[in-house]
């Protein structure tokens, strides 16, 4: 990851801050701690770009998308409720949705095309703490779940979630009846949820 | 719909239902009809409970890619200067609310940058009629392209810089914010780039009261301790 510019409106207990679990900076923030948010980005952003990426197809755009998630997060972050899932899902959720919105009011013609500069800038560890390490990995078996399940399901799976596409069109353009459709999304998801929890069953 | 509902006997009934409601496919009327029953639905919460969380970690096969560091700049800046706006502003306060919606707020921004060489000044009035919520708008072309805009919205003692078509800036070099205070152009810690369309929004570190104005230069990457260029947005604050 390039190494950030100079730090704007930077913290001395950054540090400190640094071993907070998520949900505690969140609380943080309610306090108006733009510190806290901070350390919360540099966790995530990484997952964050990778995703809007995959979604839009372009650096540029899910440069955007991103950067108008993480205010939205943060203007919306007394809304956060941890009952419903962890920061992690609430930062995902939120990049995925505005990158589905940014792909849907894009052109149909682009849809889909990865900018190759993007490409060869892959992730490059610059702190391989053993959380760090334990997601690279977690992430690596998902994809391995991925590939695994047959093209049917994935398909289907792959269209509704990073292509933002409703069953009703996803069965439009494979010529399906929309039950079939969702048939494949649950056990695709069912198939998908007993690999990763059992990594085992992965082929390497 | 507690129990053995007839739509739980058929695989595809609810489970499907609850499948493309994880993945965000259910169109926005089935999506309010199973939100509905899943209120009273016990067995569909707890599924899309656990289907919940396998689709959240398809967020995590993507490529994995480094964020720029420039993209870091943007955001956090952005975030303090909305930090310190609201503090400024107190609760109910103008910036406040423009922060909850700041796409009307910039287009109504795009709307007023005329394309003209002439810096316009803007005092925004305000619902709660206080002067600590009193913003500045102060928009400024850019030297350098004629068709780029650069606003600087001055609250208190705080401001932020948004610039819009602005340049790419050259390879290893920055856009640096200086303050123009007496005769000396003082050095800030803020430092950017601009994405692919040209914008970035730049929180002006310190206090702004006092200061003649807000300057930008192109600097060599890390900033510069004097402007080594002629600036190429200069906002009068006084």
């Amino acid at each position: 990851m390039p190494k950030p510019l100079r730090f704007v409106g930077g913290d001395d207990s950054a540090e400190s801050l640094r071993l907070l679990a998520d949900e505690e900076l969140v609380a943080l923030t309610y306090q108006s701690k733009p510190a806290a948010f901070e350390v919360i980005y540099d966790r995530h952003v990484d997952a964050a770009f990778s995703l809007a990426v995959r979604i839009c197809g372009q650096r540029a755009l899910a440069e955007d998308v991103v950067q108008e998630a993480f205010l939205s997060l943060w203007r919306t972050r007394a809304r956060y409720d941890r009952t419903r899932g962890s920061v992690r899902t609430w930062i995902l959720g939120t990049v995925r949705n505005r990158a589905i919105d940014a792909i849907r009011q894009r052109s149909v013609g682009d849809r889909g095309r990865v900018d190759d500069a993007g490409l060869e800038e892959r992730l490059v560890a610059p702190e391989r703490t053993d959380l760090e390490f334990a997601r690279r990995e977690d992430a690596r078996l998902v994809r391995q779940a991925l590939d695994q399940l047959p093209d049917e399901q994935s398909r289907v799976i792959e269209l509704a979630y990073f292509g933002g596409l409703t069953h009703v069109q996803i069965a439009s353009m494979l010529d399906m009846p929309v039950g079939t459709i969702k048939g494949r999304m649950r056990l695709g998801l069912a198939k998908l949820r007993t690999t990763i929890s059992n990594p085992a069953e992965i082929a390497p | 719909m507690n129990g053995a509902d007839a739509s739980h006997i058929d695989p595809d009934g609810w489970s499907g239902e609850a499948a493309a409601y994880v993945l965000g496919a259910l169109p926005p009327d089935e999506r309010a009809e199973f939100e509905r029953h899943m209120g009273s639905c016990d067995m569909c919460r707890d599924a899309v409970a656990a289907m919940q969380r396998t689709t959240d970690a398809l967020a995590s096969a993507a490529t994995p890619l480094a964020a720029p560091g420039t993209l870091r700049e943007r955001v956090i800046s952005s975030v303090y200067a909305n930090a310190r706006a609201q503090r400024a502003d107190g609760p109910g306060g103008l910036l406040r609310r423009l922060a909850l919606a700041p796409h009307r707020w910039r287009s109504a921004l795009a709307s007023a940058a005329v394309a003209s060489g002439l810096t316009a000044v803007l005092v925004l009035a305000l619902a709660t009629g206080s002067n600590s919520s009193r913003v500045r708008v102060i928009r400024v072309p850019v030297t350098t392209t004629p068709r780029a805009s650069a606003v600087l919205r001055v609250s208190g003692g705080h401001a932020e810089l948004e610039v819009l078509g602005m340049p790419q800036s050259a390879p290893n070099r920055v856009y640096e914010v200086w303050i123009k205070r007496g005769g000396a152009l003082l050095p800030t810690n803020a430092l950017f780039t601009v994405t692919d369309r040209g914008s970035a929004t730049v929180a002006v570190p310190g206090d702004v009261r006092g200061a003649m104005a807000v300057l930008v230069t192109s600097e060599p990457r890390g900033g510069s301790p004097a402007p080594t260029r002629t600036p190429v947005i200069v906002a009068p604050l006084s």
